[in-house]
């Protein structure tokens, strides 16, 4: 096996590996596996099998050394059984027959623990129509420990010419899952995700800057220009001063915009049922949600699409088809997400519409560097940090700058300035846009995330923050 | 004469069924068996039958061998899964139910597994679990012992604490079977003399007492319960009452102006009208007691499955009836409930009719059916045919319209049968039933058919 070659992981089956491509089990490894938990099951219960194989691998660094290289592989296999009244699964992370018999019976009797009353049905499937965008780079998978050495070299050289310690992670990860029912629905994905956050810091002063990014394809990530950047917002944040807190007409980067919109557009903020039952930011007034409302900026549209190159999985984790929808479009609420329970009795539509693992949000034509001329005074902020929910209804959130902020007075940055805790809203953000810039991808390993910069006004710092 | 006919096989295939299924079911669970494979992975009976049968309870429990259970909680919880088991294997077209009885099995599970702990070794918290075992193993002397220990741990704690204890007492001691009415007397009295400080538990163990009396259909015991239980709450301040058990023993007391058997009198139902509205307004009392006493409304529908000829007027006229509402989104959750209405319809036979009204709802157990009559189709099939749901199945189609786009949630209007009696009842998890007498008027305020009110219907319909 060569350098950068992930071991197979189809060892273990009778299908022929591909070195590369099977790092992670194939369509046919995982269609193997489920034909043979399908004979172990003799009653005509319903049953769904979920393959689900990984391999990941990293290289972490601080302080100008690498610290730590891992890399794993495996596999799972979750077996559920279904009766009448609800559903109990059973996962093992062993592929012989012994322990596939074992997580059958396992599954089983979960099934039989569960009170009688349970009403969660995962089984049959509606016939769905999945997309099918291109997930799988092979260029990820060449992201092995000796290439992660050599990005973490290209983080810290720049860092260490300017006598700032570098600290960060490079990280390969690829994945597949096929999901399988007895009623004869069968969805496969694999999908591969790289991503590489740098942070560049001056050990002796006040002073930090970050760069970072994750994408499906290795190859799309320019690692010297993160590099680059995380370096320069160190250098150019060197020695901040201390200001009033307060509202301040703030530029958002891209960055900073998805740490905050991702409190906003995520499944459980999106859930109709709980926007109909009073839980949420989407609430209208008992009974009803915001849907056909204006609930943000005329030039906010907000939505997922599989088939864009950001990664999205074609499917959410109880097999739903994810399909192309705007949540909002032109400022108005006009969708939100439901599972196929609710699709049924409320709308009776045969197919749920979930959330998927990340969104978009449409652009304008500004630049940073037009908001930051168009600015009298305001902030200019690299990213958000720790930011937690205060208040689920409006979706009040509270964190902290962090790795840049500057002063940005008559057009031009003057000076950088001590972190803020800030306690506003997404919502709000949506709402006192003054302008919006390009959508770019940015660094978010939890799901995929393009958005554009944007110049908010009378956001909401409340106080100094010590982070760096 | 079909429908008689029908019955009658089906109980007779039922019997023969029991006898069979009884001995297994009580050979397997005594016996303490491993649980196997085989056992697990068996054809499940009546697979062939019906495409709704759960395979997973018809294999054997795994919960043996009781004796790695570590504490008496864990024994009880085992126990209850054997109680569900025994009663499926004894009755394989419906899923467990709870009864008026303990099971051979259960008493021997619950004496087995409860044999391993000592009341020195049990932890103070666990007594009331090792209680619960000494009651569902039918051993009053154990019990009794139990409650003692109890009780004397109790008196090293604060009132309020041993109020609470002395309730929690009460409570196994009066829900087990049969209630054991004279030790919750007992404990009751050591209540009260807890003064006023104790007037939570005292409320709570009226509440619990005049419930359960009533529902072993003893109005009279009921009464004084619910009397006793107004003493009581007179005696918490206003903001920490509970308002769920003052809703349900006040009812209790306007019950009481309610005859079981015998004539209903206007006067009757006029004071009954009139205490409901005392005690929750009129608002709230209307769709309950507003029925009292007036001519059952007609049950209509598109959809008469079960007749082969044109429906009848339901209720029938001259005999007494059951008219039930079911909500089609209740799957799992009716079948005790329709196993209540198995029982009466068994024991009253054709002196009794039973109707029951379903309305559509667009799909039924995670299907889309748009086409009512797809519907109709598969309701008849599951209610009537898998089953088994005694008596007559009507089915409306449900007028809806829907939201304006995007919200394009579909709104149900309420069909004729539901406007005829002022109020939608069984929706979601319950079946609820109105009993109509003789001459046509309506006995009783409509109630869940549950196994706790099986004695009050059968008083009903039987008394009169």
């Amino acid at each position: 096996m060569t350098r950068g070659t992930p071991r197979s992981l189809n060892a273990f089956s009778n299908v022929v590996p591909d070195p590369v491509s099977d790092v992670v089990p194939s369509r046919e490894v995982c269609n193997e596996i489920t034909a043979r938990v399908a004979r172990l099951i003799h009653d005509d219960s319903g049953w769904r099998v979920v393959v689900y194989g990984e391999w990941q691998s990293d290289v972490r660094w601080a302080r100008n050394v690498v610290t730590q290289t891992t890399g794993s592989h495996s596999i799972m296999t979750q077996v559920l059984r279904e009766g009448e009244s609800g559903a109990g699964g059973a996962w093992t992370n062993q592929t012989d027959d012994a322990s596939l018999r074992d997580v059958v019976r396992k599954a089983y009797d979960f099934r039989r623990l569960l009170p009688s009353d349970r009403h969660d049905r995962l089984i049959p499937w509606t016939p769905q129509q999945y997309t099918n965008p291109l997930l799988w780079y092979p260029s990820t998978l060449t992201l092995d420990a000796a290439t992660g050495g050599d990005v973490a070299r290209a983080c810290i050289e720049p860092a260490a010419h300017e006598q700032l310690s570098s600290a960060g992670y490079v990280a390969a990860r690829a994945w597949s899952m096929s999901y399988t029912t007895n009623t004869g629905m069968s969805v496969y994905t694999k999908q591969t995700i790289a991503q590489c956050s740098t942070t560049a810091r001056d050990p002796q002063r006040y002073a930090s800057g970050w760069a970072g990014l994750s994408m499906p394809d290795w190859s799309t990530i320019n690692v010297s220009a993160l590099a680059s950047r995380a370096t320069e917002k160190a250098v150019q944040s060197r020695d901040p001063v201390a200001l009033e807190p307060g509202r301040y007409t703030a530029i958002f980067e891209p960055q900073a915009v998805a740490d905050l919109l991702q409190q906003l557009i995520n499944p459980q903020a999106l859930d109709r049922f709980s926007a109909e039952n009073g839980m949420g930011p989407f609430v209208a007034r008992r009974g009803d949600s915001k849907l056909g409302m204006r609930v943000a900026d005329p030039r906010v549209t907000i939505g997922q699409d599989p088939m864009t190159d950001l990664g999205i999985t074609p499917f959410d984790s109880n097999g739903n088809a994810v399909s192309a929808v705007n949540w909002i479009e032109d400022g108005v609420l006009i969708n939100l997400a439901y599972s196929r329970d609710y699709a049924l009795e409320s709308l009776n539509e045969p197919s749920a519409c979930p959330a998927g693992s990340g969104f978009h949000m449409r652009g304008g034509d500004a630049t940073v560097d037009d908001m930051i001329r168009g600015t009298t005074r305001g902030l200019l902020v690299t990213r958000l940090s720790n930011v937690i929910v205060l208040d689920l209804a409006s979706r009040l959130c509270s964190g902290t700058t962090r790795d840049g902020l500057w002063l940005i007075q008559q057009g031009k940055i003057t000076k950088p300035v001590r972190n803020f805790r800030f306690t506003d809203s997404p919502l709000f953000m949506l709402n006192t846009i003054e302008r919006i810039g390009a959508p770019v991808p940015v660094f978010s390993p939890d799901g995929p995330v393009r958005v554009p910069p944007l110049q908010v006004r009378d956001f909401n710092f409340t106080s100094l923050s010590d982070s760096i | 004469m079909a429908q008689v006919k029908r019955c009658a096989v089906y109980r007779t295939m039922k019997r023969i069924g029991h006898i069979i299924w009884r001995g297994a079911a009580i050979t397997v669970v005594s016996l303490v068996t491993i649980h196997t494979d085989a056992a697990a992975q068996a054809k499940p009976r009546g697979a062939g039958r019906t495409p709704f049968v759960d395979p997973i309870l018809s294999a054997a429990d795994s919960a043996a061998p009781l004796t790695r259970y570590a504490s008496p909680d864990a024994c009880v919880a085992a126990v209850r899964r054997i109680r569900r088991q025994a009663y499926w294997s004894q009755d394989p077209d419906t899923l467990p139910v709870d009864s008026d009885r303990v099971l051979p099995a259960e008493a021997q599970a619950a004496r087995t597994c409860g044999r391993h702990f000592s009341m020195d070794s049990v932890l103070e918290r666990s007594l009331g679990a090792l209680q619960q075992l000494a009651l569902l193993a039918g051993d009053d002397a154990w019990a009794g012992d139990v409650v003692r220990r109890r009780v004397t741990l109790a008196a090293r704690q604060p009132v309020v604490m041993r109020a609470d204890i002395l309730a929690d007492a009460l409570m196994y001691e009066v829900n087990a079977i049969p209630a054991r009415f004279d030790v919750g007397d007992r404990l009751a009295r050591a209540l009260d003399s807890l003064g006023a400080d104790a007037a939570q538990a005292q409320a709570r163990a009226y509440d619990i007492l005049a419930s359960r009396a009533m529902a072993l259909d003893s109005m009279t015991r009921a009464r004084a319960y619910a009397a006793r239980y107004m003493t009581a709450v007179a005696k918490i301040p206003r903001e920490q009452r509970d308002d769920g058990w003052a809703r349900e023993t006040a009812e209790i007391l306007a019950l009481a102006s309610l005859p079981m058997s015998g004539p209903l009198s206007d006067t009757a139902v006029r004071h009954y009208r009139e205490t409901m509205t005392q005690l929750f307004g009129a608002a709230m009392a209307a769709p309950f007691a507003g029925l009292v006493g007036l001519p059952a409304p007609a049950v209509t529908g598109e959809f008469w499955p079960d007749s082969t000829t044109q429906p009848a007027i339901r209720p029938v006229a001259h005999r007494p009836s059951l008219v039930i509402f079911l909500d089609s989104r209740c799957g799992t959750h009716c079948v005790p409930d329709i196993t209540t209405l198995k029982r009466l319809t068994a024991r009253f036979g054709t002196q009794m009719d039973v109707v029951t009204s379903i309305q559509t709802r667009g799909f039924f157990r995670s299907v889309l059916l748009t086409d009512s009559s797809a519907e109709a189709g598969a309701l008849r099939d599951y209610f009537s045919a898998y089953r088994q749901l005694p008596g007559t199945l009507v089915i409306a189609t449900t007028p809806f319209t829907r939201r304006p786009a995007p919200d394009r949630r579909r709104v149900d209007h309420a069909v004729p049968t539901v406007q005829r009696y002022g109020a939608s009842f069984g929706q979601h998890y319950d079946m609820t039933a109105v009993v109509v007498g003789t001459d046509g008027r309506v006995l009783w305020p409509p109630i869940s058919l549950s196994r706790y009110d099986e004695p009050l219907f059968a008083r009903l319909l039987g008394g009169r």
